[in-house]
């Protein structure tokens, strides 16, 4: 029993003991490690050969690697076959072995945090991509420098370390950098009439930011004013549009003598500029919307039911020319009448319906009636537009709202009391 | 009894295995072999242990240099560069009046270490060299709280990080099964003139020396010689006849026999007769560069340095024939050499 025990309490010795080959028929001469900025390395290694041999064993630093390449002294290719942990070249009495290799094994990543880790018989020549920051050295270096801008180090032989990272962010220099962008492009859309007050908010934020060293937020919150700005922009842009409608839609009422309820389409239509004007523009495209519905509601005073009918249908008629020659108009040249309001380049939103119907082809009759009603509303719609326009109950219309909601094609945007229902950008071109 | 020599066998495996070890370390004596990768603990400041995948040269709390290495001046102030580069760096990072008192305390930990890093330039510049990269490794060790902390900041890094380029495209050329194939045929064709030659050579240097290494060893050095030649002679035939295959197992047998009886012999003539055979491969190598008029104004130099290295080792194995030479060196075994003197002493 007893010497049971020592048998295996040797044995285990045995196992634990390290395994080592001798690698006698080739001395190390050089190694050079080259790390590029995805972790690869461009292994370099130089061994002098015993030239009586035909054939030697060399150890290499890695279990894996490609594009090897064995080239003599003179610079002749020599062939090689896989040991367990390198190879056996074919010398052919070489003198000197150049053994070029790529490996991805002598590279691990922390985070941005690169570690190169090997065990070098040989004082080795370590080379990190072009901009690293060396973070830590398993051992002093026998030399440092840049080679073409790239960081070398001369690390003497043994277990080489060396943890970099590819390149520290220049915080301070990209936080004033974003501000910068920001507020040139802010004032490039100031310079244009809108109102960005929101943006400039942002703005002053980021420029806090910096003050207190937070450089990251900083930038962040620079490029969120940029954001914003844009937001902004398009919100006014579509504004201007329903200001424009709503003109039309009252010029064409007063022209056709409807004065019955103008005078409430026009306070309507003025406030809207007004809000326009302070940069309040999500205000200023509903009260201009509710202008526009104001206006074609309007009518003849005391006139008769039928009057009334042939009334409404010739103001529709009349609103439908005005709008045609307006957008006629602006596609020549500005229109001299809107000094007030500035209308940016507007560019008519094109639903996309092949694609609403081909992602949602389950889509019940109606609600298909109604998308395409809101495309061609320009993508969208007050609810009671699109009650009256397929005579529908509230509830049904408010269903039918509501699933489309839940396929996600269109959102719903509380405009005062009215519900505007929009088709998603996503559908929009 | 088999019971109790399994035992016996198997602790003189063990007593034998750390041989291995010495045999590798015959070329680089202080240096480890390569594919081991190791991890040294370091020590911190504060007494903890961190960054359990470094090893650095140790220094202790009191910044004593327990290495000793000296360190370039130069080196010292690149490594003061990195340091203060990751100090900034860092500074900006975490910010300057940082909140957070794990950071606040880190930054100062890694501000303390730099600090007495300076102090040490002068007196240990060693020991500063090492405090340096510590306070690099406690920044680095911020760096990594920081971005556990702040995921979204990796960006930053990421961004900071759109450099191209994979060690494939530095590969000059790729080299095919053909060329490899065509480049051994002549390899072979070479190496088997040489060491055709080399033998040759070999026989005279046996002859020239066999007063000195006794009839013995000058029999067997002759003979391991002879069937070195017949073997060549026979590996000739066939790449005359264009016969390849299995010619490199061939010309390594030869080769690898030609060592093995040279250990035939006493182990000091034996080191002789294989650092004589290497002289002469490269000489032969050499030479027949020379032939084929390649050679360069250095080449022609070593050539002269082989031959004198040749001479000399002659010469050192005439001065000490018979005190034994197994280091190689010039100089007769110590141990042997008093052994001797005793043997001479007893007659």
């Amino acid at each position: 029993m007893r010497t049971r025990a020592i048998l295996v309490m040797i044995l285990f010795s045995m196992f634990i003991t390290p395994l080592v080959y001798a690698q006698d028929d080739v001395t190390p001469t050089s190694l050079e490690v080259k790390v590029y900025p995805d972790g690869s390395t461009l292994v370099t290694y130089v061994v002098e050969s015993d030239p009586t041999k035909v054939r030697v064993d060399v150890e290499l630093f890695s279990n894996n690697y490609n594009n090897l390449i064995i080239r003599d002294e003179d610079g002749i290719p020599l062939g090689s076959t896989i040991i367990e942990g390198g190879l056996t070249v074919d010398s052919i009495g070489a003198s000197e072995l150049v053994i070029v290799y790529t490996t991805s094994d002598l590279t691990t990543k922390d985070g941005p945090i690169w570690n190169l880790n090997l065990s070098s018989p040989v004082s080795t020549l370590v080379i990190l991509p072009q901009g690293a920051a060396i973070f830590d050295l398993g051992a002093i270096p026998t030399d440092l420098g840049n080679i073409n801008g790239a960081q070398y180090l001369e690390m003497p032989a043994g277990e080489i370390y060396v943890s970099f990272i590819l390149s520290m962010p220049n915080l301070i220099g990209d936080a004033q950098t974003a501000i910068n962008e920001a507020e040139t492009y802010i004032a490039s859309l100031e310079s244009q009439d809108y109102v960005l007050i929101e943006a400039h908010s942002e703005l002053t934020q980021a420029k806090q930011l910096i003050d207190t060293d937070q450089y990251i937020e900083a930038k962040s919150m620079a490029y969120q004013a940029i954001d914003t700005a844009d937001d902004i922009v398009e919100t006014a842009n579509s504004a201007a549009v329903e200001i424009a409608l709503a003109e039309s839609s009252v010029t064409g009422a007063e022209e056709d003598g409807r004065t019955e309820g103008l005078p409430q389409a026009i306070d309507t239509l003025n406030s809207a500029k007004s809000y326009y004007s302070e940069g309040s523009y999500l205000e200023a495209e509903t009260a201009a919307k509710q202008a526009s519905h104001l206006a074609l509601l309007t009518d003849e005073p005391s006139s008769g039911n039928t009057l009334l009918y042939l009334g409404v249908a010739i103001l529709i008629s009349a609103a439908g020319g005005g709008y045609y020659l307006m957008k006629k108009m602006r596609q020549e040249e500005p229109t001299p009448s809107q000094p007030e309001v500035k209308v940016p380049d507007f560019q008519e939103k094109t639903v996309d319906l092949e694609k609403i119907f081909v992602i949602n082809e389950d889509l019940r009759l109606e609600d298909r009636e109604v998308i395409k009603f809101l495309a061609e509303n320009n993508g969208e719609a007050f609810a009671t537009e699109i009650r009256d326009r397929f005579d529908m109950p509230r509830s049904s219309t408010w269903r039918l709202i509501r699933r489309l909601k839940s396929l996600e094609i269109v959102e719903e945007v509380k405009v005062g009391n009215q519900s505007l229902v929009k088709i998603i950008k996503r559908y929009i071109n | 009894m088999n019971v109790k020599i399994i035992p016996f066998t198997l602790i003189l495996m063990l007593f034998l295995s750390p041989a291995a070890l010495l045999v590798n370390a015959q070329d680089n004596e202080t240096e480890p072999s390569p594919g081991i990768n190791g991890t040294i603990p370091v020590p911190t400041l504060d007494g903890n242990t961190t960054l359990p995948e470094t090893n650095s040269t140790s220094t202790d709390v009191n910044g004593t240099d327990t290495d000793g290495e000296p360190v370039d001046p130069i080196i010292l102030a690149l490594i003061r560069e990195q340091a203060q580069n990751r100090m900034h760096e860092m500074s900006q990072l975490l910010g300057e009046g940082t909140e957070s008192p794990d950071f606040a305390n880190g930054l100062m930990e890694a501000k303390q270490s730099m600090e007495q890093a300076m102090n040490f330039e002068t007196s240990n510049p060693s020991a500063a060299a090492n405090q340096y990269l510590q306070a690099m490794r406690q920044y680095r060790n911020l760096l990594r709280k920081y971005l556990n902390d702040n995921p979204g900041a990796l960006n930053e890094f990421e961004e900071e990080s759109i450099v191209n380029g994979t060690a494939t495209d530095d590969v000059n050329g790729t080299v095919t099964e053909t060329e490899i194939s065509e480049a051994q045929t002549r390899l072979v064709n070479e190496f088997e003139e040489r060491f055709r030659n080399q033998v040759t050579s070999m026989m005279q240097n046996v002859a020239d020396l066999s007063d000195d290494m006794g009839p013995q060893d000058a029999f067997k050095a002759q003979q391991a010689l002879t069937k070195a030649e017949q073997k060549l002679l026979r590996i000739q035939e066939r790449i005359a006849g264009g016969q390849y295959d299995g010619v490199l197992d061939d010309l390594e047998n030869a080769t690898e026999t030609l060592s093995d009886d040279f250990d035939e012999t006493d182990p000091g003539t034996a080191q002789m007769l294989k650092t004589m055979n290497k002289l002469e491969a490269k000489i032969k190598k050499m030479e027949q560069k020379t032939n084929k008029g390649e050679s360069t104004p250095e080449d022609d130099a070593l050539l002269e340095q082989l031959r004198g290295n040749k001479d000399h080792t002659k010469n050192d194995f005439k001065e000490n024939k018979g005190k034994g030479n197994s280091g190689n060196n010039g100089k007769p075994d110590k141990e042997k050499k008093e052994k001797k003197d005793k043997k001479d002493k007893d007659k």
